[in-house]
């Protein structure tokens, strides 16, 4: 039985995907509360409803299943046994698939686009991959990271960003930026060119933004012309008030990210816009320790890049990341979603409704309405819709790759080809 | 001998002590954290309890010595338990726990033992077993065109890195030649000829990429101490009072040549239970050395404390192995 606490207009989010598994409560009556970590042989195989019983499980190395043989369909799942092996990088999990055929499938091949079409070339097996609504984006500082601030600097109290807060100067450096040659370079089948922070499911994604799929440069320093941020000491940068456009731009440490650094600097660059790129180990960055100034939550910089998305169908709870009170902030111990510090009191207000709104259609046009509001204030660009790509062998049947659920949900339906 | 060592053991503990207290320290100062590989879809007040629930914020003493405590204590008793089924180990459930799998350290460490010992070990002795014989025939005929070919090998062995090595041997003997699997298979069984084969077939690559790299050091000084020895005094005597070639080679030269070589051997033990981290990681083996990596990289401070800790018991140990066979090589080493 499940029992909410409030009334909720979207409640179909219990017992239909990976999210929120069925697991036996006799098996972890004891494993509640402290006692969590103690429960090794519960966590490592616990009794649900699946297709497969875990029959050994060695953490980051091999799980071994075997079939459950009180499965509800008498007559499935196919395969008798199944192995997960880990370890090793993305690269050599598609070598195994593609290229030796050791194994069946692989997931989340993150890799140069072209090896792995070279990969799949040789006729072993296909690439697949389905996309949810992991979106790659650029955060524009909305408060003033200026260093000399000190302690206040990226909250409140440090006032406007000097320059970001300008829709105009966020709109110039979308405009600079070829979404197309990103995904080509960094993301091939894993990736498509987005305009929306919320580009998935079709009923939420808004149309109102796709002109940003074209590259226009000569459009985007128009634009910075006729607002008057102008080159006035002809040093190739434009000034703002007196001051240089210069950014730090910073994200996590990874191949893909930094090549999408080194292309947007050069964009930017050719609209009078001085880019300083960093990049930061990502268990530091995306570690939320308050103590550390290198958080993507603290913000110390003027744009950051990562990826973020939401489990499950629903967008309620992810749109409401950008209402006011969720700015990380030193006395939420910088906790907060709204990272690049956006603040709409009409946003909040439409968040609002939407959770009081039970009509799909009626969530659907709020949703759209909340994703161009935000994209159009220019506080937040998106890059790159991204996909999981995985590969499978030609001899497996039955996959249909889902990013809303595991892409196993269906491994039941999975067979050798005949 | 015996007093020598039972000293040099006591004198180990403080060392040991103090090894334990940086580890702590600077994997303790790391700016890692535990949650930071979770998906961000986990909210902040969800984070702040898992990490409540690992202990990161007592005091940092008050973690150091509930660690150590555990690490020379508990552990330990539970192995002993897990050998030999008596019931030694407290039973308040209290172990070294991984934080990225809530799985006791010492267990991981199990599981991976063998792997490890199987592939590196292996090819550490393939290495002495190249090396030795290439270092003694090299130096013998200096110059000779068996010395120029092996010096050759031995430049190549040791400065092309495994990563380059083994992506090479995976790409010709597993993809274009199909021989041999690019996957270890950590659950494999031997227990008959056919399933031995399998493991061969499956080793031989990690034990040769290793092999070679091994090999390529150890018989470069195997070749420089013996060409020291050739030249003395003492092996002139020893041709002069008629002993043949091989009585002077292989009895008196080599056995004082060794006294390096065999620092350099024993001194490289530990890496064998280390695992060789990128070599482990290339062929999936999956073994110490990438538990390690992978608990760095996801800021399991347990795991990471507890395997390094191990490694600087092996090095002591061996340091010492390799002090007591200088005394068995050369009766004028005695330390009493």
């Amino acid at each position: 039985m499940v029992n909410f606490n409030t009334p909720t207009p979207f409640p179909y989010t219990a017992f239909v995907g990976s999210e929120s598994p069925v697991i036996q409560a006799a098996q972890f009556a004891g494993c509640l509360g402290t006692r969590a970590p103690e429960c090794t042989e519960a966590n490592f195989g616990p009794i649900g409803t699946g297709p497969f019983v875990v029959d050994e499980f060695r953490p980051n190395d091999v799980i071994a299943f075997s079939a459950n043989e009180n499965f509800r369909f008498p007559d499935r799942p196919y395969f008798g046994t199944v192995t997960f092996k880990g370890g090793g990088d993305a690269a050599a999990a598609a070598r195994a698939v593609l290229e030796t055929g050791e194994f069946d499938y692989a997931w989340n091949l993150q890799i140069d686009p072209t090896i792995l079409a070279e990969m799949e070339a040789q006729g072993n097996g296909t690439v697949v991959s389905a996309f949810g609504t992991s979106v790659e984006r650029l955060h524009l500082n909305q408060t003033n990271p200026d260093a000399a601030l000190g302690d206040i600097r990226s909250t409140a109290e440090a006032g406007p960003h000097p320059f970001l807060t300008d829709p105009v100067v966020g709109k110039a450096m979308s405009m600079a930026i070829d979404r197309a040659l990103l995904v080509e370079i960094g993301y091939g089948a894993g990736g498509q060119p987005t305009c929306n922070v919320l580009p998935a499911p079709e009923l939420y994604a808004s149309t109102a933004n796709d002109a940003c799929l074209v590259q226009d440069i000569a459009g985007a320093n128009a634009l910075l012309d006729k607002a008057g941020y102008l080159d006035t000491d002809g040093d190739g940068i434009r000034e703002a008030g007196g001051v240089p456009i210069s950014v730090l731009y910073q994200t996590s440490t990874n191949a893909v990210r930094q090549d999408t650094q080194a292309l947007v600097k050069q964009w930017w660059s050719e609209i009078g816009i001085d880019t300083e790129l960093r990049n930061i180990d990502a268990s530091v960055f995306f570690g939320g320790d308050p103590a550390s100034p290198d958080t993507f939550q603290k913000f110390y910089a003027d744009i950051e890049m990562y990826t973020n998305n939401f489990p499950g169908v629903d967008p309620q709870a992810y749109m409401a990341n950008w209402i006011y009170d969720e700015w990380p902030r030193p006395d939420t111990q910088w906790q907060g979603a709204n990272i690049q510090r956006f603040c709409n009191p009409a946003y909040d207000a439409l968040v609002d409704e939407m959770a009081q709104t039970a009509d799909i259609a009626e969530r659907g046009r709020l949703a759209r309405e909340m994703n161009d509001m935000l994209v159009q204030s220019y506080s937040i660009i998106p890059l790159v819709h991204r996909g999981n790509p995985s590969a499978h062998a030609n001899s497996l049947e039955g996959i249909a790759m889902s990013d809303w659920d595991t892409e196993l949900w269906n491994i039941m339906d999975w067979r050798r080809a005949e | 001998m015996l007093t020598f060592t039972i000293r040099r053991l006591i004198l180990a503990i403080p060392t040991l002590l103090f090894i334990s207290f940086i580890i702590f320290l600077i994997v303790k100062l790391s700016p890692s954290d535990p949650t930071a590989g979770l998906p961000l879809t986990i909210p902040p007040e969800v984070r702040a309890q898992i990490r409540e629930s690992l202990g990161v914020n007592d005091p940092l003493f008050v973690q150091y010595f509930k660690w150590l405590k555990l690490m020379v204590w508990d552990e330990p008793l539970h192995l002993f338990e897990g050998w030999t089924g008596w019931n030694a180990a407290p039973d308040d459930g209290a172990r070294i726990i991984s934080y990225q799998t809530r799985s006791p350290v010492t267990e991981l460490i199990a599981q991976r033992m063998p792997q490890t010992l199987w592939v590196v070990g292996v090819s550490y002795i393939v290495g002495v077993l190249i090396a030795l014989p290439i270092g003694i025939i090299s130096a013998y005929r200096q110059y000779s065109w068996f010395d120029q070919i092996g010096t050759f090998i031995s430049m190549l062995g040791f400065s092309v890195p495994t990563f380059f090595t083994g992506v090479l041997l995976i790409v010709i003997f597993a993809v274009n030649l199909g021989w041999f699997p690019s996957v270890y298979d950590t659950t494999h069984k031997v227990t008959d000829w056919d399933s031995f084969i399998v493991q061969l077939k499956q080793s031989i690559m990690p034990v040769m990429v290793l092999g070679l790299f091994n090999a390529s050091q150890m018989s470069r000084f195997m070749r420089a101490s013996m060409l020291d020895n050739l030249n003395q005094d003492y092996v002139r005597t020893a041709r002069a009072k008629g002993l043949g070639e091989r009585t002077v080679v292989l009895v008196h030269v080599l056995r004082n040549s060794l006294i390096p070589v065999v620092t350099v051997i024993a001194l490289n033990v530990p890496a064998i239970f280390g695992g060789a981290i990128i070599t482990e990681q290339v062929f999936k083996v999956n073994g110490i050395g990438q538990l390690l990596i992978i608990a760095i990289q996801s800021g399991d401070i347990p795991t990471v404390q507890t395997v390094s800790f191990i490694f600087a018991v092996l090095i002591v140990l061996f340091n010492l192995a390799a002090d007591v066979l200088y005394g068995v090589l050369d009766p004028r080493i005695r330390y009493d």
